[in-house]
């Protein structure tokens, strides 16, 4: 009797010190595949569990929101696509981990416009700041144009979709699922532009961010996150869009379809392949283009313009890979 | 549900509005349209942007349908943002030109070009915050970024702060607790209000259209910056809103009340008066019982007179009756005739000691031993017909003195003071007689009403007097305690000769 009592002590014991172990983190999202491919299967691998860890998910529009609402204090750890990152080279935010190379955005022209030289005079939605931004700006300079020859509209997300179906406007630069929405929903809408389109020049990068003060006080938490994301990265890319489609689709309360169909939209690294990547140096090769675009772009203002490794933890990924 | 609290008071202004029909609820309304329009540009940034969980998201947008609704609503970040500038940078005008307007401090009444002096300010804010017009001032002088912002939000917070210590000073100054009690009404909805904006007007809302600008200072206040809030300062900023909102609601509603109260009972007696009409007639019928009665008394004398050995002093009873009959009959029938007939006034400025003359001497005649202190300035003017004025105070003296006699304070004096009140110049007829109970404050005014001997009151005078005040574009108030005495205030505007 004895016997048995102590083994249920222990076992009450061991179950509290893993209850009290856990520990939740408050996780920024965007409602696409991209941001959520990697943590949706950590969470159902049980990869995170694994690691003592535990997400509450928030849903956020855009990147810079991510930024503010971490600035705010209430979230831990956040995904940001390729416009926020110039927050992060502005020291704003710092870089844990690659999440992927996306091939998300793209620049949409509306009934009548089908190429980047039919905007000049129109009206043209984008969000500032963010990868909408980058991809239109990018775009209008490979024609030499600049941001003065089109009547630019500013808006949310959601707001361009709702613009670019009611015809309230000519064009538009948006992301992953919105553009494919569009271009399924306006069959006179012509892809003008992607991130293909400028491979040769820049790369559009997803990452993980915390905020400086964060990194420094919870090397241990990113560390073991990491590795639960790279875990997940793992199995996701290895042919598993289907599965990953159900787990984004009940998080996102969209359709499966709409999730699967943004299968395409980047290259799936694995967590494998940017852990050899950060020790090898492609990973800070990519950085470190995306960073000389946006000097080039003039939105970088710090001066001298930072070394890659200020802002990105290359080390860290290497740790967690390991 | 803080959307709702604000519809509610947003109703509730234009109610008042459309009852009253003055300046100050003109801005009452302004002030809640303003916080209108700020709180749905803040819930549209909110639905658009995201940051917040699905119970709280319920809880902003009663569904998540709604909330999806609204985030894909065609509409441009600086319009989002002008949106919530507008209702941001006016709020604090409509507050602090209602306090100016309610306001009696004398700097403020002399200089009258306050109220248009403090437009400048918010203007000036609402051109330069125009998205466009922000942007080109801060790219071309980056250090302006920082100075608009700062002075900004400064003035705002200059302007409620000027508005609420304005609007209590002035509570404070209120001596007339019936008035006092009014305008605590409107100071309590006008804070709870302010309590609200004050709540979310800390960010800047040019951070909705400057949002991504790298180098913008992000203030972190309370609203639609701070994402996720943590379960104890969510639960907090929402009993917060709920309680300014309930108190500006429950205020509100008893301003209101107390609007359709003043007007019900205009409206009461403006149908009393017809009754009184139709009183007139009848009161003419019950003359006749009594002139009836006045035949026995002849038919008496008659009798004795024709007997071989009249009674004379049995003769002289019934004709000192019969006299005494006639004199109340006409006494009555004057005083009925001048309450019901339809009559003018010609109001002039007369000062306070003219008023007192006439009032004092028509009390003496009815009561020469009658003890009466007066302390009415002389230096002060009212815009008045000085007789019917002075019939009115003489109404209010006779009912002081006797409610002194019926509490038995034969030695205390029934007192006329005036005084200086915000607007008005108030005459006070203070007695210390038994009070009257609160049931029975409302229904004195009403014609034909008496708590006296109705053989000797016909329950005209306090009509009569209020109908007289208000007939001087005044108010007659009453507070009492029971056991202690009673005081009539008879509020005129002020004059300057």
């Amino acid at each position: 009797m004895k016997k048995l009592l102590s083994i249920v002590l222990a076992l009450a014991l061991l179950c509290l010190c893993g209850i009290a172990a856990a520990e939740t983190l408050n996780v920024a999202y965007m409602p696409n595949y991209g941001s959520l491919w990697a943590i949706e299967t950590a969470i159902h691998q049980g990869y995170l569990a694994e690691e003592g860890l535990e997400v509450n998910l928030v849903e956020f529009a855009d990147g810079p929101t991510i930024i503010a609402a971490m600035e705010s204090g209430s979230i831990d750890i956040g995904y940001i696509g390729q416009g926020a990152h110039k927050l992060c080279i502005n020291g704003r935010a710092t870089i844990f981990a690659l999440s992927h190379v996306s091939n998300g955005d793209a620049l949409i022209g509306g009934k009548g416009i089908t190429t980047v030289e039919d905007l000049k005079g129109k009206k043209v939605a984008y969000s500032s700041g963010s990868s909408s931004e980058d991809i239109l700006v990018n775009s209008l300079t490979k024609y030499g144009m600049t941001m003065d020859d089109i009547q630019a509209y500013d808006m949310d997300a959601s707001a361009i979709v709702t613009a670019m179906l009611s015809g309230g406007v000519d064009a538009c630069a948006t992301w992953s699922p919105n553009s494919l929405k569009i271009l399924e929903e306006m069959p006179d809408a012509t892809k003008l532009t992607d991130n293909m389109t400028f491979a040769d020049t820049s790369v559009s990068l997803a990452s993980w961010i915390c905020m400086p003060k964060y990194a420094e006080t919870n090397r241990d938490t990113l560390v073991r996150f990491t590795r639960a994301l790279f875990k997940g990265m793992d199995y996701a890319a290895d042919d598993h869009y289907d599965e990953v489609s159900t787990w984004v689709s009940a998080q996102t309360a969209t359709d499966y379809d709409s999730v699967y169909n943004q299968r395409g939209d980047a290259e799936w690294l694995t967590g494998k392949e940017v852990a050899e990547g950060a020790a090898d140096g492609t990973v800070e090769g990519y950085y470190r283009l995306q960073r000389d675009t946006f000097v080039a772009n003039g939105a970088v203002e710090k001066d001298p313009v930072p070394e890659v490794s200020e802002y990105v933890m290359l080390d860290l990924m290497v740790e967690a890979g390991k | 549900m803080l959307f709702l609290l604000i519809g509610l008071m947003l109703a509730a202004s234009v109610c008042v509005l459309c009852l009253r029909k003055n300046r100050e609820s003109l801005f009452l309304l302004g002030m809640c349209s303003s916080v209108m329009v700020q709180f749905a540009g803040i819930l549209i940034f909110i639905a658009k942007k995201g940051g917040y969980t699905q119970d709280i998201l319920r809880f902003l947008f009663f569904s998540l349908d709604m909330k999806s609704r609204v985030q894909y609503m065609y509409v441009t970040l600086g319009q989002i943002g002008y949106m919530i500038a507008i209702g941001r940078y006016l709020f604090p005008l409509f507050l602090l030109e209602t306090a100016l307007s309610y306001s009696m401090a004398p700097p403020v009444r002399r200089h009258p070009r306050l109220k248009l002096y403090a437009v400048i300010l918010p203007a000036v804010t609402l051109i330069v915050y125009i998205p466009a017009v922000f942007r080109a001032l801060t790219d071309a002088v980056p250090a302006l970024h920082n100075v608009i912002v700062q002075t900004a939000y400064l003035w705002i917070l200059a302007y409620v702060g000027v508005s609420m210590l304005l609007l209590v000073q002035e509570a404070l100054a209120i001596t007339i607790r019936v008035c006092r009690r009014q305008f605590i009404c409107v100071v309590v909805l006008l804070a709870a209000l302010s309590g609200l904006y004050l709540l979310y007007c800390g960010q800047d809302p040019a951070q909705v259209y400057r949002f991504y600008s790298y180098d913008y200072i992000w203030n972190k206040g309370l609203g639609y910056l701070q994402y996720a809030p943590s379960m104890g300062g969510y639960v907090t900023l929402v009993v917060v809103s709920v309680i300014c909102g309930g108190l500006g609601i429950g205020s509100l509603l008893r301003y209101t009340q107390n609007t359709l109260m003043d007007d019900r009972e205009d409206m009461g007696l403006e149908r009393k008066f017809d009754v009184a009409r139709t009183g007139a007639s009848v009161f003419v019928h019950s003359i006749k019982n009594q002139l009836l009665a006045n035949r026995v008394l002849e038919k008496h004398i008659m009798q004795e007179l024709d007997s071989e050995a009249p009674d004379l002093s049995r003769v002289r009873a019934c004709v000192a009756q019969l006299h005494e009959n006639n004199e109340l009959l006409l006494s009555r029938s004057e005083e009925l005739y001048r309450t019901v007939k339809s009559k003018s006034v010609r109001l002039t400025p007369v000062s306070l000691a003219d008023v007192e003359a006439t009032t004092l001497r028509r009390f003496a005649r009815k009561y020469p031993d009658a003890l009466c202190q007066t302390s009415l300035d002389p230096q002060l003017y009212v815009l008045a017909d000085v007789n019917y004025l002075s019939d009115a105070l003489y109404n209010l003296l006779t009912n002081g003195w006797e409610a002194n006699l019926s509490a038995g304070h034969a030695d205390r004096p029934v007192r006329l003071i005036s005084r200086q009140e915000r607007l008005y110049t108030v005459l006070e007829v203070r007695d210390e007689g038994v009070g009257i109970a609160r049931s029975e404050q409302r229904k004195i005014f009403e014609p034909f009403y008496s708590s006296k001997n109705s053989n000797y009151s016909w329950g005209m005078g306090l009509y009569h007097a209020r109908m007289i005040v208000k007939a001087h574009l005044g108010q007659l108030r009453v507070e009492s305690t029971p056991g202690r005495g009673t005081s009539f205030f008879v509020m005129l505007p002020r004059c300057e000769p």
